[in-house]
């Protein structure tokens, strides 16, 4: 009585994997090509490009750096704000100024990856790009601090300003036309007492060094055929300023006066089509093993427990 | 009748075990051996046979009553019951369904559980038990009750008071029509106890309430006052609120509140020299005109004209000038949603409306589906 049941069921759920799985990528790998149709499919970034383009210390953090190579392959879903991202940046003319893109949201819903999309298209459409990835890595250790020669009051980080010249000189060894320059995490620049500290014994804050002066610097309007896309983090900044994840109360006053004009890019959880293709990516990987998270069920417990947020759906499958 | 030996043996172990003969005649015994084994039994008053008898007579199904054969007398001697006095049973026994409640219960008092006819319950109850009763309750004590306030009790009053009070004057029929010919609204409070003294020091204070719009000031005038005032606006109501208590007596304060108010009112009207150095940073919202903003955008967009591909809005635009561009409607557009995203306080629908304001004032198109 219940084998026919049970075989049916298996079937059914099998055939439905299967679907399912072949749904959740795009063979598409050029991101300039993505278009809302491949919205929420994932995509590969060929072994050679990411050799090419993100060698060195990873632009992601280390916990998708670690997923990274269990999974062996770089992938990235496509989504509405990188899509956004990159419909602007498309706009970017010789003599026109500089276009802002600021992506904010929640925590864990995937700006830093959005970010990464955005670069990718970047490099591989020959843009000269400068990524200053997660800034606050700058500000959170004791590295080497020494004051600058050329800049009257600031301080140089040594360390950090030779390995961002290493990863643009790596990154960009191609021709080079127009020019990106992004930033993980940007409200830590205006905002955030270090650990290093002067000759008087005295905390420097971010703005005190020349490398987030530099920076800084980029974001007026005054240069052309190029953009600026930062993302904003709540936990990036200081924890006393961690009460909302909206760019105004992020950037504060100073910060938001630097970028204004700027496009803000929400990007939010995932959507019903993103989550399912995620989990069927995660199924395709293997990373999902347990046979209750392929029922309809255990996918609608996933949503339920996660709210969608790639970072908290990421951190419930990990055991799984 | 033969006795037989053993079964008389099975007969002391029973009364041993505290339990009652299954025979009580004691003539059942007579002449047999078992007399000298249970000497107790046979050598016993007539009135403990009797009690003996009742005590077995008394069958109860499944427990075994003890025969107390020698009965011990207690150390103590019996104690004399102190005569108590009577208590009555409590009032709302003897209430008529009909009574008149507003003599019962004239005036306000603490809760009383014989006086109340009402089954109330009050506290936090043990588990699976109800809220505790209304008697040694002081839960209900502890509350304020209305009970000498019921409606028949209050129309009682309002009639007996009725012919002491005047009509309701003409034309302040609705709150619109009290606050436009009483802008002023004058708080005060009196107080009656039944103590040494009638007076009460809270009787002095006195507060000023009126509606800003009632005052009728200009632009400069109502930020001034609102700067000068404080925490003592609130702006949902549109009411300014002055509070006079430092004064011992009621007309003291009240005068003091008149004072304040006129002073205020004139204050504001005042421009000084100061004034005049009010920065963007004094500003009480943020405002287009002067802002950095304008200065950003005005030239952004005059780079913007220089180049191959400017927007269409700006090639019809002869100068970029802050007036010229202030005309056009996407800098307007600019203006108010940054405007709004700045005053209002910044939430997703304010963000998206800046977003696309942002991208028409660019020349950035909209995301398209291919």
């Amino acid at each position: 009585m219940m084998r026919p049941a049970l075989n049916s069921s298996l079937q059914s759920f099998l055939l439905g994997s299967i679907r399912r799985i072949s749904h959740c990528r795009t063979s598409q790998a050029d991101p300039s090509c993505h278009t809302l149709q491949d919205e929420g499919l994932f995509y590969t970034i060929p072994e050679d490009e990411m050799k090419d383009f993100f060698q060195g210390e990873p632009l992601w953090g280390r916990e998708h750096d670690k997923q990274r190579k269990t999974f062996q392959e770089m992938s990235l879903m496509v989504r509405r704000p990188a899509l956004e991202a990159i419909n602007c940046l498309k706009q970017a003319r010789p003599g026109f100024p500089s276009l802002h893109l600021v992506l904010y949201g929640r925590d864990g819903a995937g700006k830093t990856m959005s970010l990464v999309n955005t670069i990718h298209f970047a490099l591989k459409n020959k843009w000269f790009a400068i990524n200053a990835g997660l800034c606050s890595y700058w500000f959170k250790f004791k590295w080497e601090t020494a004051p600058s020669e050329t800049m009257e009051g600031l301080y140089n980080l040594p360390m950090m300003g030779v390995q961002l010249l290493a990863q643009i000189k790596l990154q960009n060894a191609q021709l080079l036309c127009k020019t990106l320059i992004t930033v993980d995490g940007v409200n830590n620049l205006w905002y955030g007492r270090t650990q290093m500290k002067k000759l008087d014994k005295s905390h420097i804050h971010s703005p005190e060094f020349s490398l987030s002066q530099l920076l800084l610097r980029s974001f007026t309007n005054d240069w052309s055929n190029g953009a600026v896309v930062v993302t904003v983090d709540r936990l990036a900044g200081q924890p006393d300023r961690r009460e909302s994840y909206m760019p105004r109360y992020l950037l504060g006053k100073e910060g938001f006066e630097k970028l204004d004009p700027f496009i803000p890019i929400h990007v939010g959880n995932y959507t019903e089509r993103e989550f399912y293709s995620c989990v069927n990516y995660y199924t395709d990987r293997l990373w999902l093993q347990n046979p209750a998270a392929q029922t309809p069920e255990g996918q609608k417990e996933l949503e339920f427990l996660s709210g969608r947020n790639p970072r908290d759906l990421k951190t419930l499958c990990d055991p799984l | 009748m033969a006795v037989h030996c053993g079964r008389a043996k099975h007969v002391v172990f029973n009364i041993k075990a505290g339990c009652h003969l299954p025979y009580s005649d004691p003539s059942y015994f007579r002449g047999s051996s078992v007399r000298k084994l249970i000497p107790a039994y046979f050598h016993t008053s007539k009135s403990q046979r009797q009690e003996a008898r009742e005590v077995a007579s008394q069958k109860t199904d499944g427990e075994f009553r003890v025969l107390d054969i020698l009965k011990k007398k207690s150390k103590y001697p019996e104690r004399k019951a102190v005569p108590r006095a009577e208590v009555m049973p409590p009032r709302y026994t003897r209430m008529s369904i009909d009574q008149d409640w507003g003599s019962v219960w004239p005036v306000a008092r603490t809760f009383h559980p014989a006086s109340v006819p009402l089954p109330v319950r009050m506290g936090y109850p043990l588990k699976k038990q109800a809220p505790l009763g209304k008697f040694v309750n002081t839960e209900l004590m502890k509350i304020p009750n209305f009970l000498h306030l019921t409606p028949p009790v209050v129309k009682r009053q309002c009639e007996a008071i009725k012919r002491f009070c005047t009509a309701w004057p003409k034309g302040l029929e609705t709150e619109e029509d009290i606050e436009k010919h009483f802008p002023l609204e004058v708080i005060t409070s009196d107080y009656v106890h039944s103590s040494p003294t009638i007076r009460d020091e809270r009787a002095r204070v006195v507060t000023f309430k009126v509606k800003l719009e009632s005052l009728k000031l200009d632009k400069h005038a109502k930020d001034k006052l609102l700067r000068l005032v404080g925490e003592r606006y609130d702006a949902s109501t549109d009411t300014l609120t002055l509070v006079a208590e430092r004064c011992p007596l009621r007309q003291q304060n009240y005068d003091y509140a008149t004072y304040l108010l006129t002073v205020i009112f004139h204050e504001s009207q005042k421009l000084e020299e100061w004034e005049k150095e009010k920065g963007e940073s004094d500003m009480e919202e943020w405002r287009w005109e002067g802002s950095k903003a304008e200065e950003t955008v005005t030239r952004l967009l005059k780079q913007a004209k220089t180049c191959s591909s400017p927007p269409e809005y700006l090639q019809s635009l002869p100068d970029v000038t802050p007036e010229h561009i202030s005309a056009s409607q996407p800098v307007k557009d600019y203006a108010t949603s940054l405007g709004s995203l700045l005053n209002q306080g910044e939430s997703l629908e304010s963000l998206e409306q800046y977003k696309k304001s942002v991208m028409k004032l660019l020349g950035v198109p909209k995301l398209s589906q291919s």
